[in-house]
């Protein structure tokens, strides 16, 4: 488990991050959003060990590896939102390189770097020059590259920035891989649909403070605290919709061509007892189903009440 | 285990055709250089065959030739080394890795000198010339070659502190040229123009008490001149040939004023020299390594 705690960062007389406390349980994928200048590659530089903090802790599994960068260096792994490659100097030969900047015995480097280029899908890429790569192949060779020391967290700083659709269909492919791997990832990524979807958790960033953190239906559910539920009746949407106007704990009931939809003001045991009523009254259900959030409308209304504030 | 960053660094430049271009580029120029120097000793009305000291004068024009070309040739090379990996945004990976800041500066240090190295080995035929007239032996020509590896060393060692220090590669490269020139022409223009005004002091006054203190900055400016890299190659020129430069030099430096100055040269300045840049070396080496490390200290936050 990762936690930060109390971090502070201040730049001369900016502060960056301002007591920024995060908490990513083990293998998920930890997405983290926020403005441009919220703090978001700072935070993840910090937890990197490439920043140092003004004040505030990192713990990785209760141990601060603040104090140890040398034990931080080998549980995290980290791609940057910008890099470079070098030229003349072909995949393996790239990974080899990192692989002996972790000081991986040789022996072992063989099976590794296959692994590990076979998860990004560049083993046929194996003897061509880095620089002769596409910018997909780039990104993904450096996640390899990442994961070279087998680490226990991951942070991807913008992963799929600048990437063609098909690229970052191919990249959230990997992370979902990872994640089956037991790997904790954290990814920050201006592409909030995507992060929505391969997403665990999220925590929205903004001003360097955490403004939100959870799945993104429990930050929906803490903003809104009704719920937006879907019924498809098998016949008579209008006589379901009459029948939940009669209901306290629901309102804003909006008939739909083939279902209702409507808001209420309860947990899971009173959307099981509407749903009960309404199978009491006789109207077959097709099904029952919660709206998700939107990441994009958590995002805006959050972001925004921070600047209103 | 070899330092992975030395071994990209020579896997990478040593694949590269550049890198063979240039040494051939450098040899042809040496041998052309050398065959002009020949040519004008021959064209010399006062000619009386290429002797074993027109040989020496070769040797010696050759090796200030070559000191001159390695400075500028490490500046570029270790100049670059650190700003260009920040330039390129390959930096910050590396420095996430488990390898120490030490690591890799010694690593990018290593590998800019294996290029001067290259440099200095193709072109030890070309000294074989000087070797063929006689009055230069195979030690001169290793000496002179170890001296000149351990000024590059020096440059090298100041490079890439200005190159972990600064962003931008031009940058690190200028301040590394003000550097060596300061440490090179700079400090000895210093403490000869020094001497020169000590003298002329004395002189002028005619006491005692200052002539005392005269020597006394002739002494310390002595010294101080034993760390300059000129003055060292001068001192081996002087210990492998026979010569007296160096008390020439000290020499001339106050006897236009009209003062007899005593030098305090040993002769041994070049040996001295050496291990001043050795030392030199280690200290930017060090101070590169603090420079570049992303988080200073292992400490608590609160």
């Amino acid at each position: 488990m990762l936690e930060v705690v109390d971090l502070v960062k201040n730049y001369g007389k900016f502060r960056a991050l301002n007591d920024l406390n995060i908490t990513v349980s083990d293998g998920i994928i930890y997405g983290f959003v926020g403005p441009n200048g919220a703090g978001k590659t700072t935070a993840m530089k910090i937890m990197s060990g490439l920043l140092t903090a003004t004040s505030g802790s990192v713990f990785i599994n209760g141990e601060n590896v603040v104090e140890s960068p040398r034990a931080l260096r080998e549980k995290i792994g980290y791609m940057p939102d910008f890099f470079g490659v070098y030229d003349n100097l072909k995949v393996d030969e790239y990974m080899d390189f990192y692989a002996g900047a972790y000081y991986i015995p040789y022996k072992e480097r063989g099976d590794i770097i296959g692994n590990l280029l076979e998860l990004v899908d560049l083993s046929d890429k194996r003897a061509s020059y880095v620089d002769s790569l596409s910018r997909g192949m780039k990104q993904r060779l450096c996640l390899a590259r990442s994961l070279v020391h087998d680490p226990e967290i991951i942070i991807l700083d913008e992963p799929a920035s600048g990437l063609d659709p098909r690229a970052r269909v191919e990249m959230k492919e990997t992370l979902k891989h990872l994640q089956v791997l037991g790997k904790t990832v954290i990814i920050s990524s201006h592409i909030l649909p995507e992060l929505a979807e391969m997403c665990t958790e999220i925590g929205i960033i903004n001003n360097g403070a955490l403004v939100s953190s959870g799945s993104i239906n429990d930050i929906m559910r803490a903003m809104t605290k009704k719920r937006v539920i879907h019924i498809k009746p098998l016949e008579g949407v209008e006589r379901l919709a009459s029948l939940l106007s009669e209901i306290a704990i629901v309102s804003d009931i909006r008939e739909n061509i083939d279902n209702v939809e409507f808001e209420i003001n309860g947990d899971d045991k009173d959307i099981a007892g509407v749903t009960a009523k309404i199978v009491g009254e006789g109207i077959d259900v097709v099904f029952v189903k919660e709206k998700e959030g939107n990441l994009e409308d958590i995002f805006m209304r959050l972001t925004k009440e921070d600047e209103n504030d | 285990m070899i330092n992975p960053v030395l071994k990209r660094e020579l896997s990478v430049s040593l694949r590269s055709p550049r890198t063979f271009i240039a040494l051939c580029v450098y040899v042809i120029l040496m041998t052309v250089i050398t065959a002009v120097a020949i040519f004008i000793m021959k064209s010399n009305i006062l000619y009386s065959g290429f002797t074993p000291s027109s040989a020496t004068n070769l040797y010696v024009f050759m090796g200030v030739f070559q000191l001159g070309i390695v400075m500028i040739f490490t500046t570029a090379f270790a100049g670059t080394a650190i700003s260009g990996e920040r330039e390129r945004q390959t930096l910050d990976v590396m420095l996430v890795t488990k390898m120490s800041t030490l690591s890799i500066v010694l690593g990018k240090l290593t590998a800019s000198l294996s290029m001067v190295c290259l440099i200095i080995v193709v072109s030890l035929p070309v000294f074989g010339i000087a070797m063929y007239f006689g009055g230069v032996g195979l030690f001169d020509v290793f000496a002179l070659a170890f001296f000149t590896l351990s000024a590059a060393v020096m440059v090298g060692g100041i490079a890439i502190f200005f190159s972990s220090l600064l962003k931008r590669n031009v940058t690190s490269i200028i301040l590394t040229y003000i550097a060596v020139g300061f440490l090179t022409i700079g400090h000895a223009v210093l403490l000869l123009a020094g001497n020169y005004i000590a003298s002329v002091t004395v002189l002028a006054n005619g006491s005692d008490a200052l002539a005392d203190r005269a020597s006394n900055i002739f002494a310390i400016s002595d010294v101080l001149l034993s760390f300059n890299v000129v003055f060292g190659l001068v001192s081996l020129f002087d210990t492998l040939i026979g010569s007296f430069s160096l008390q020439n030099i000290a020499y001339y430096s106050t006897i236009y004023t009209g003062y007899l100055r005593e030098n305090s040269f040993t002769s041994m300045v070049w040996a001295f020299n050496i291990i001043f840049n050795l030392i030199v070396a280690a200290v930017f080496t060090l101070l590169a390594s603090v420079v570049i490390k992303p988080v200073k200290n292992s400490r608590k936050y609160r």
